[in-house]
């Protein structure tokens, strides 16, 4: 009983020792009447703080954030409706833009600031959304097996010699689904198809997985071949942990297409929602996402390229990687190819 | 109409107007949102026929096979450390009657976080098997799955069934054993039929946790009905599909549970004797002994300490994240302690129900439906409420809306689990006592808050334990109903682990068991010290 009652009290002491510690959503800004701003975002890495502290203390706005994965914030922001707190949404991939924007959940913003800064084939032509950094979607190797010139372009992995070492994720992944769709428009949906079919057929095993299981399959040996968002080996190449460091190392990444349309790329961006309250401090925000200290920030976050074009960065991992060319896709079409894509992977039996 | 009649009428209106008619209804909450999906489901959705033409029965399936194959595991362990820890001397016996909770304090999805990169290839455990690695299933398998649920939900059946083996009548046993049962004998013929009851309620448990799981199929990327659930709704923005799927996965939990009840009611009390001696442990061999020491032990080493360990290692590799978290201890404190209020709330109304007998016992069953509603269906039912023409103008799902709309959840999903201590602690109150009360003039409202409620207040502590503990885990419904500024450890988890970040994922993961061990560590000591003639 004695016992009892002192591990009760332990645990009670140390729950009102946890709560004491920390009172959530009172983030006490020291201008608050600066007004707020609701940010609905889609990314969530650790330096996005630094953003987010930046815009505050430059502005005296605050901001309330939510961050949910990219279908989990649509369908939120829907359910909510007219009522939506949300001012700003910040999404990843051109795809998942589409998504919202076919459900009507964005306005259009016209800027002169955002249209002077952000190239043209990174942004929505009416203004409904922004592209602010750049992912490319490249072919991770074996250093050890696979030389640089067997995968120069995303045709290669169809190639009999990959028969058996290729590995990869899900198909219904966005990533995939955005590469699948800007293949349909470059070369055509029969033989986008066709690349499918010859991907499938070298498979190792069955679609599983995310891009950094299949880099660290690719450094055990299992597979010799990857497609992958190029800043899942960047993470690894800066890791703190030897292990993922050893990863790294033993992973070329190839930036395919450089004599034909350029490597795919897609986006992290931003919009103003439908319904904003503080839709004055929503679009401060999204200018100042253009920023260079902004732009900066966002590039270090995740490793990913900055939009605007000239922007100064730090980052050892990021310079050690090779200028490339880019697909200049627009990347509405991304979302306007998404179903067509889905269809392609299902008939080519990628899982 | 006699008088007597005619004056137990005028009670029962006078109690009536008294208030049980509120403890009714705050019985009843945890069936709103689960009517709700119900309603929802109704009208056919676009993407329905889809589901129905090719994702259907790969989600049944894949639900059978992982609840089929879970409860499996966790009944074999469960049972199997249960006998040894209570029935025979074996080395350590004393730590690891208490240890063998462990494993209640980790989330499955954690476990889940775990497993999956220890089994991944170029892992450690691949690395340690060398050729039989092949042998291995995937790192993010079935397989794996119904691995990581047997390990970490087996404490169910082991918490239970240690109960039913110690509160058996040891003269029973040694009378079979005279008879000339041979210890396996005795177990098989005797222990086990005996206890099958409480084996029984927590294997259903267990399933019941492994259909409502999200966290661990969501990160292994599993076809459950569960993952259709979220699927249909967000990848399809099919709310009348999703809510289709998840009254199938309620109709399937609810089956579960008369299965229970069912086994329960079948429990013969009477087939013991009620003479009470303490336990003579059956001495095993020096080999046997060990033997069952290395298996108690390894149980507690691969269930607990292997996967902590490795998040540790792992946590510490990466160093603490860059985001604070402090103020998600704060939101999941907040959360998780406005949550156990209602849950609470209604455990005490479902367990005084259950006591008053008549139609307070339809009404105590309630709180059952709520927990065997998994947390995506929850949060469905609560949004589908929410979204009610009329109601969204007045709550939303903004600041108070939306943590009102956490609370309803949480409330719905747990009340069950502090309703089974409460049960039990007014158990300990007898009729003479009531009578007694009842002869000196107090009303059943006067008796509950003066004599019930004090009695029972130790049970209704571990009670609010448990549910605090439970809240503070809950991944899908937190997921989708939080408010802005409202990220729980459960939540920083899920975002990290989903974002290919294990070692910062660890962090929030590590501090959840931490502040869920205190709890599993008292509600242990409190069913070591609950045996009858000890």
């Amino acid at each position: 009983m004695i016992r009892s009652i002192l591990t009760a009290g332990i645990s009670l002491v140390a729950l009102l020792g946890l709560a004491a510690c920390s009172s959530p959503a009172t983030q006490s800004s020291p201008a608050a009447s600066k007004g707020e701003l609701n940010l609905y975002s889609a990314r969530h890495y650790d330096a996005d703080e630094q953003l987010y502290a930046l815009f505050e203390k430059e502005t005296g706005i605050t901001l309330n954030r939510i961050e949910l994965s990219g279908d989990q914030l649509i369908a939120r922001m829907v359910a909510e409706g007219a009522q939506s707190p949300a001012d700003v949404v910040l999404v990843v991939d051109a795809g998942v833009m589409w998504r919202a924007k076919e459900k009507g959940l964005f306005q259009p913003l016209v800027s002169e600031t955002l249209s002077k800064a952000i190239p043209e084939h990174l942004r929505e032509p009416t203004g409904l959304w922004y592209g602010f950094a750049k992912r490319a979607r490249v072919i991770a190797y074996s250093t050890e097996r696979v030389k640089p010139d067997q995968v120069l372009t995303y045709a290669s992995l169809t190639d009999p010699s990959f028969k058996g070492k290729i590995c990869q994720r899900a198909s219904s992944n966005i990533y995939n689904l955005s590469l699948m769709a800007a293949l349909i428009d470059h070369i055509g949906q029969e033989a986008a198809l066709n690349w499918a079919k010859g991907v499938v057929g070298n498979f190792k095993r069955p679609a599983q997985g995310n891009d950094t299981d299949n880099l660290k399959a690719i450094a055990a040996g299992e597979c010799d071949v990857t497609l992958s968002n190029h800043y899942y080996w960047a993470r690894l190449k800066g890791s703190q942990n030897a292990d993922d460091q050893a990863v790294a190392a033993k992973v070329g990444l190839s930036f395919p297409d450089q004599a034909g349309v350029g490597t795919h790329i897609n986006i992290s961006g931003g919009a103003l929602a439908a319904h904003a309250p503080n839709k004055e401090n929503a679009i401060k925000f999204l200018e100042f996402l253009a920023t260079p200290e902004a732009q900066a920030i966002l590039a270090n976050a995740n490793n990913e390229f900055p939009a605007v074009v000239g922007t100064v960065t730090d980052n050892p991992v990021l310079k050690g990687l090779p200028s490339f060319k880019e697909d200049n896709i627009s990347l509405t079409l991304l979302g306007e190819n998404q179903a067509k894509a889905q269809e392609a992977y299902d008939k080519a039996g990628w899982k | 109409m006699t008088g007597k009649a005619a004056r137990s009428d005028a009670y029962f209106l006078r109690d009536w107007a008294s208030g049980k008619l509120a403890i009714f209804a705050f019985a009843l909450v945890p069936i709103i949102p689960v009517l709700a999906i119900f309603l929802a489901a109704a009208p056919t959705g676009p993407a329905w026929n889809h589901v129905l033409d090719t994702l259907i029965w790969d989600y049944i399936f894949g639900t059978i096979t992982l609840v089929v194959g879970g409860v499996v595991g966790v009944t074999l362990i469960g049972v199997a450390a249960a006998w040894l820890v209570t029935m025979c001397q074996i080395p350590g016996r004393a730590i690891f009657e208490w240890a063998l909770v462990l494993p209640l304090a980790v989330p499955v999805y954690v476990a889940g976080y775990a497993w999956a990169d220890l089994l991944a290839i170029g892992g450690p455990i691949r690395d340690l098997a060398g050729p039989l690695a092949s042998l291995l299933p995937d790192a993010r398998s079935p397989e794996t799955a119904i691995f990581v649920y047997t390990t970490i939900l087996f404490p169910y059946v082991y918490i239970a069934s240690r109960a039913a083996f110690a509160s058996q009548s040891i003269c029973v046993l040694e009378a079979s054993r005279v008879l000339g049962a041979s210890a396996w004998g005795a177990f098989f013929r005797v222990g086990l039929p005996l206890a099958r009851p409480a084996i029984v309620a927590g294997a259903a448990l267990a399933g019941l946790e492994i259909a409502a799981d999200f966290g661990l199929a969501d990160h292994f990327g599993l076809q459950t009905l569960g993952i259709g659930v979220f699927r249909a709704w967000f990848s399809s923005g099919d709310l009348a599909t999703a809510a289709r799927l998840a009254s199938l996965l309620m109709l399937g939990a609810l089956i579960l549970l008369a299965v229970e009840k069912t086994a329960q009611a079948d429990t013969r009390p009477g087939g013991t004797s009620t003479r009470w001696r303490a336990i003579s442990r059956l001495k095993l061999g020096t080999l046997e002994g060990l033997l069952a020491a290395l298996f108690c032990g390894g149980v507690l080493f691969i269930s607990f300490a292997l996967p902590l360990w490795h998040l540790f290692g792992l946590a510490l590799i990466h160093g603490f994240p860059a985001r604070d978290l402090f103020n998600p201890i704060g939101a999941t404190t907040l959360l998780a302690g406005l949550g156990s209020i209602g849950a609470l709330v209604v455990a005490a109304a479902a367990a005084w129900l259950a006591k008053q007998g008549q139609s307070g016992t339809v009404a105590s069953q309630v709180p059952i439906i709520g927990y065997a509603a998994p947390g995506a269906v929850v949060a469905l039912g609560v949004l589908a409420l929410w979204t009610l023409p009329g109601l969204s103008q007045f709550v939303g799902l903004s600041g108070g809306g939306a943590i009102l709309a956490l609370a309803l959840a949480y409330t719905t999903r747990f009340a069950a689990a502090g309703q089974g201590p409460f049960e039990a602690g007014l158990s300990m109150i007898t009729p003479s006592v009531s009578r007694a009360a009842s002869s000196l003039g107090a009303g059943p409202l006067r008796r509950f808050f003066q004599i019930d409620l004090p009695i029972a207040a130790p049970a209704a502590f571990a009670a609010a334990l448990l549910v605090f503990v439970e809240a503070m885990k809950e991944l899908p419904a937190t997921l989708i109903l939080r408010p802005l500024n409202f990220d729980t450890l459960a939540i920083r988890a899920h975002a990290y682990a989903a974002d290919e970040r294990l070692g910062a994922a660890a962090w929030p993961s590590l501090l959840i068991i931490l502040v869920s061990l205190g709890p599993v560590l008292l509600l242990s000591s409190r069913l070591s010290a609950s045996r009858a003639g000890s």
